[in-house]
């Protein structure tokens, strides 16, 4: 096996995961697709730079940050709220998530799943809709006879409690290391 | 604690969530196995243009979506791969493709009309233009990435690189120039590299065949060729064109005409088709190889250093 292929084979293990780490600081799909790209590209030209004592995907997510800040300090009209040390702590989120059990970061995030599982029903509809189904709150509003403003309480109360649980489960597999 | 201050502190946390649900519940699967095609696709081309010609960087950025997807190639492209199997067939048509690359390191500058065909986000096709010229290892690459929007000129010389957009700075760097993230949106892709670097890059993959004598017409003129045909074999990486036909002209030997055609059973390349058809050998003016050769005096230039 060359190289490039073991670079591939880390690539594909960890890009659900960066992919969720650039999302959750970059707004826009297109800047994620390229931040993307361009901390890939970096990691292959610098892949003899790789300690490979170190997680890859501790290593991307660093890269990923400088990527991250560079796009944000050219959003020249925009006012972005993602700075280091936001950024400090996705990566230390991600660093922990990357210890639950599963072979993959879809795996991993089956313990997100779990959480979901635990809401009230309600907030179970709210969470499928906006991210299963992808509909925006005004469309949820009319999908279930509420208001838009009631449909938006409901999501931000259900991300709060299910960033309570994954929290909780994160702090029970640190203890468990 | 008012409702718009707890909103505010937990903007992080809400973004973190949103990303996280929607990568457990709508991961996009087929995305995401295009986009690492893609990536390695590009290291592949990056890797063989450094092993062959240093000095050139045919590795280009992703496109934006609101220009159409290319990057950037040092001349005109030739994807053959071939294996060096006795026979004389495969010597043949390897001592073609040779003549070509010695006559690609020729100072007369050629033009190439170049079409390329690439699968859209919903399954249909869609094609693009741009003119390429190159005179040795120099090129420049004329692109009206939308129409009526004016063109985009692209170039490079040794080390150098260079870009004028249709309004702001022009900017000039080395090598990693198209690499910078304000640009990508104005970066042209092609599959068209040198002919060195496509060899190198190919030798291991494709299966070569030599149609010699064969005519190629190109308006009202007819140029003997010899037809080099690639064949891609099974054990390579399917990202890379499943054929390449090659048309040297056995007078100046030129390529007169590349096609590249990658297979529809690749979900891992955007690529579809894309071709190269030499228009001629114009006069150039001198400075044409320069970014001053293709913007007022006025204009600002940006120097991006490494």
């Amino acid at each position: 096996m060359d190289s490039l292929d073991v670079f591939e084979v880390l690539v594909r293990e960890n890009s659900g995961m960066l992919t969720a780490f650039i999302r959750a600081a970059v707004p826009r799909d297109v800047a994620v697709d390229d931040i993307w790209q361009e901390t890939m590209l970096t990691a292959w030209r610098r892949w003899d730079d790789y300690d490979r004592s170190r997680p890859f995907g501790a290593w991307l997510r660093g890269i990923a940050n400088k990527n991250i800040l560079a796009w944000s300090r050219k959003q020249a009209n925009e006012h972005l709220w993602c700075d280091g040390a936001t950024l400090e702590y996705f990566s230390q989120t991600f660093g922990r998530i990357q210890q639950l059990k599963g072979d993959t970061f879809q795996d991993k995030l089956d313990a997100l799943r779990a959480c979901i599982r635990g809401l009230p029903a309600e907030y179970q509809a709210a969470i499928s809709l906006r991210y299963e189904e992808e509909l925006m709150p005004a469309a949820m509003a009319a999908k279930l006879s509420l208001k838009t403003e009631t449909v938006k309480k409901q999501l931000a109360r259900a991300k709060t409690r299910l960033l309570d649980c994954i929290n909780r489960k994160l702090a029970s597999t640190a203890t468990q290391t | 604690m008012t409702e718009e201050n707890w909103q505010a502190q937990s903007e992080p946390d809400s973004s973190l969530m949103d990303s996280l649900l929607r990568q457990l519940l709508r991961p996009d699967v087929a995305h995401s196995e295009a986009r690492i095609g893609k990536l390695i696709e590009s290291i592949q081309q990056e890797s063989s243009a450094q092993s062959v010609l240093p000095q050139t960087n045919l590795h280009a950025p992703r496109s934006m979506r609101r220009w159409f997807p290319i990057s950037v190639a040092s001349a005109v492209l030739l994807a053959i791969l071939f294996v060096l199997l006795p026979g004389s067939s495969q010597k043949a048509a390897l001592a073609a493709v040779e003549r070509s690359i010695l006559a690609e390191r020729r100072n007369e500058a050629r033009e190439y009309e170049v079409t390329l065909v690439t699968r859209g986000a919903m399954g249909w096709s869609r094609v693009a233009k741009h003119k390429l010229y190159v005179r040795n290892r120099d090129f420049v690459i004329c692109a009206t990435p939308r129409l009526g929007s004016g063109e985009v000129w692209i170039g490079g010389r040794g080390n150098s690189r260079w870009l004028v957009p249709r309004s702001g700075p022009v900017w000039v760097g080395e090598e990693n120039l198209f690499e910078q993230p304000t640009l990508k949106s104005t970066i042209v892709e092609t599959p068209f590299l040198s002919v060195a670097v496509i060899l190198e890059r190919m030798r291991r993959g494709y299966d070569l065949a030599l149609d010699s004598g064969v005519s190629l017409v190109d308006g009202n003129a007819t140029f003997v060729c010899d037809h080099i045909v690639g064949t891609r074999l099974l054990n390579v990486r399917i990202a890379i064109p499943q054929r390449v036909d090659l048309w040297v002209d056995k007078a100046s030997g030129f390529a007169r005409r590349i096609e590249l055609k990658w297979g529809n059973e690749s979900q891992e390349t955007r690529w579809l088709e894309a071709t190269s058809q030499m228009v001629g050998t114009p006069e150039l003016p001198a400075d044409f190889f320069d970014h001053a050769g293709h913007h007022a005096k006025d204009r600002i230039v940006e120097n991006v250093m490494r």
